[in-house]
């Protein structure tokens, strides 16, 4: 899509100015039913458009982004405006700076339509966790579109944007990616710089792109990906490379591994059907199929939600109603008739932080305390390297990894907000990568039908760490010939 | 596994949490099932020690002193819930 519409724009068929005014005009259409936007650019995103259109008018050569109209998630710091991680907390924070990814999007020329709603602080896995609107599933409005990067899949999905940004922790990118049936890529740890990105859990937390297309994701991710001074995570590897420039070579001979560990009864038939139909499509295109043990990756769920809330339990601690973001002493009080110190910041985490966000600061402060330190995070820490070694093992076997994206499709708001376990567990296929750092992908394989509906479905492959080229030209080789 | 009310009131203070009793006693019950469904890993006896130190990639930043641009030190302070002159105000730590 975004290659299509680079041509149109650059042959002036179309304006930068006639392609940003028309999603403005769908965002104002249907946002209200979608709910995907929490705050929309319209002036900023007409001038990025503008300047666009000024450089074709002079016989430029524009870049493939360039012109074309995206969205971010409202973690993600664009200096001078609003950014609130979908918590009340931060409901009047003006982000002083940008994140790295908006700094080398902007060097492109791209377009910026707005920020999109997410589960607060990024956790949760269906977007019922956010402190401001409501975002359906295109597919089904009585449906959740999957989290936490919820607005940016329905922004994609429902036409909106082209292109959105989100932050994959645990399967965030890639599970609403697969309920709202587009292609969600969370690159290799490291991959991309996290600088300006409202940090959840530090070890975990991968910027990465939803679109419509893997030819599209791989054209953003191209234009993020790269070491950056600013984020000493990154690894140092050079910006630039053009990803989608090799998506075209060949995938006969490769070898996928099917892990037994990842498709249990647990998994909807429906999906587990169409999965299988995904696997003899990789097959018929000159692809190995080997099946593959990831011992180890039994405890995968568990391990996750020991250490990454302990992560957060640490970076909330600078939520504490002193420094910015909502606190009780506002203007109106003087600091003799407000509380003490202890109580700002018990009163300000109290009012400002939702329910999920306080569950996993408690989880996280419990495993982490005196006693049982030894107990869940030491254990749980030990169990990360183990499962990585797991991998490591399987990848000298197989180039990738395929398994469903989660072992249902979307399902009813409501459904699984009552038990915090059966929530958790949309995530089991997903969390490996964080755990381990490795590339993934999900990708539409098919439909189901439920309750008069169709429902998408999704398929993800995995990779080694730093090959997403491996990762993103299988998934681009099953799309070219779904 | 068992959860007092106690211990839940001590993590949300170690944790700087303020929680009403409605939340007290919903989130004893929360991280007891969430507790419990950690119970898999007491199966596992690690061979190692050693935490996830090597896990991720990363370097030593350099040591270098960088100054905040102008522009992005007042955005900063504007985002300040109480400030005073050039000041973050903050409240007393001890009390007299």
């Amino acid at each position: 899509m975004i290659r299509d519409l680079h041509q149109r724009l650059q042959e002036r068929y179309l304006s930068a100015q006639e392609l940003t005014d028309q999603y403005l005009n769908t965002i104002r259409e249907k946002d209200q039913s979608l709910g995907a936007f929490l705050t929309v650019f319209e002036e900023s995103a007409r001038e990025e458009a503008r300047r666009a259109d000024e450089k074709i008018g002079r016989g430029e050569k524009i870049d493939l982004l360039e012109g074309i109209p995206g969205a971010l998630k409202d973690n993600i710091c664009v200096a001078g405006t609003r950014t609130t991680a979908g918590s009340k907390i931060l409901d009047n924070y003006i982000a002083p700076y940008s994140a790295t990814v908006v700094t080398r999007l902007k060097e492109r020329g791209t377009t910026i339509l707005g920020k999109t709603n997410l589960d607060e602080f990024a956790m949760g896995s269906s977007m019922e966790n956010s402190a401001y609107s409501k975002t359906v599933n295109p597919h089904d409005p009585n449906r959740v579109p999957g989290g936490s990067s919820g607005g940016s899949a329905v922004a994609v999905a429902g036409g909106e944007a082209v292109w959105a940004l989100g932050s994959d922790t645990g399967g965030s990118v890639r599970l609403p990616a697969s309920f709202c049936g587009i292609v969600g890529l969370k690159p290799t740890y490291g991959r991309v710089s996290r600088s300006g990105l409202i940090a959840m859990a530090s070890s975990f937390d991968q910027i990465g792109p939803l679109t419509n297309s893997v030819e599209d994701a791989a054209i953003v991710f191209s234009r993020l990906a790269g070491s950056d001074p600013l984020d000493a995570t990154t690894a140092d590897l050079p910006a630039g490379k053009p990803f989608e420039e090799f998506l075209e070579n060949s995938v006969e001979g490769l070898r996928i591994g099917i892990p037994k560990e990842y498709w249990t009864d647990t998994i909807d038939p429906k999906v587990r059907a169409l999965c299988e139909q995904a696997v003899e499509r990789f097959q018929a295109q000159g692809m190995k199929i080997e099946e593959v043990t990831l011992p180890e990756s039994r405890l995968a769920l568990p391990v996750y939600y020991i250490l990454v809330p302990s992560e957060i339990s640490s970076n909330m601690a600078r939520f504490d109603g002193m420094k910015y973001g909502f606190s009780v002493n506002d203007e109106k009080k003087t600091m003799a008739d407000t509380s003490r110190l202890l109580e700002t910041y018990l009163d300000s985490r109290h009012y400002g932080f939702g329910t999920e966000v306080k569950r996993r600061i408690m989880l996280g402060t419990y495993a982490l305390s005196a006693g049982y330190y030894d107990a869940y995070y030491k254990k749980a820490s030990a169990v990360r390297n183990l499962i990585k070694k797991n991998f490591e093992d399987i990848f000298n076997k197989v180039d990738l990894l395929f398994s469903p994206t989660t072992p249902t499709p979307a399902f009813r708001f409501g459904e699984k907000t009552e038990d915090p376990v059966k929530m958790y567990l949309s995530d089991i296929f997903t969390v490996t990568a964080n755990l381990t750092g490795i590339p993934a992908i999900s990708f539409p394989v098919g439909w189901v039908l439920e309750e008069g509906r169709n429902l998408p479905v999704g398929g993800q492959l995995m990779g080694k760490w730093f090959d997403e080229e491996t990762l993103l030209r299988a998934a681009h080789a099953f799309e070219k010939n779904q | 596994m068992a959860l007092t009310l106690e211990e839940v009131r001590h993590t949300a203070l170690l944790a700087r949490l303020g929680l009403n009793d409605k939340e007290m006693h919903s989130l004893q019950k929360d991280l007891v099932t969430v507790l419990d469904f950690f119970d898999e890993l007491e199966t596992f006896v690690p061979q190692s020690t050693s935490a996830a130190a090597s896990l991720l990639p990363g370097r030593a930043r350099s040591d270098i002193q960088v100054i905040c641009p102008s522009e992005e030190r007042a955005a900063i302070k504007k985002n300040f819930p109480l400030a005073k002159d050039n000041f973050l105000k903050v409240r007393s730590i001890f009390s007299v």
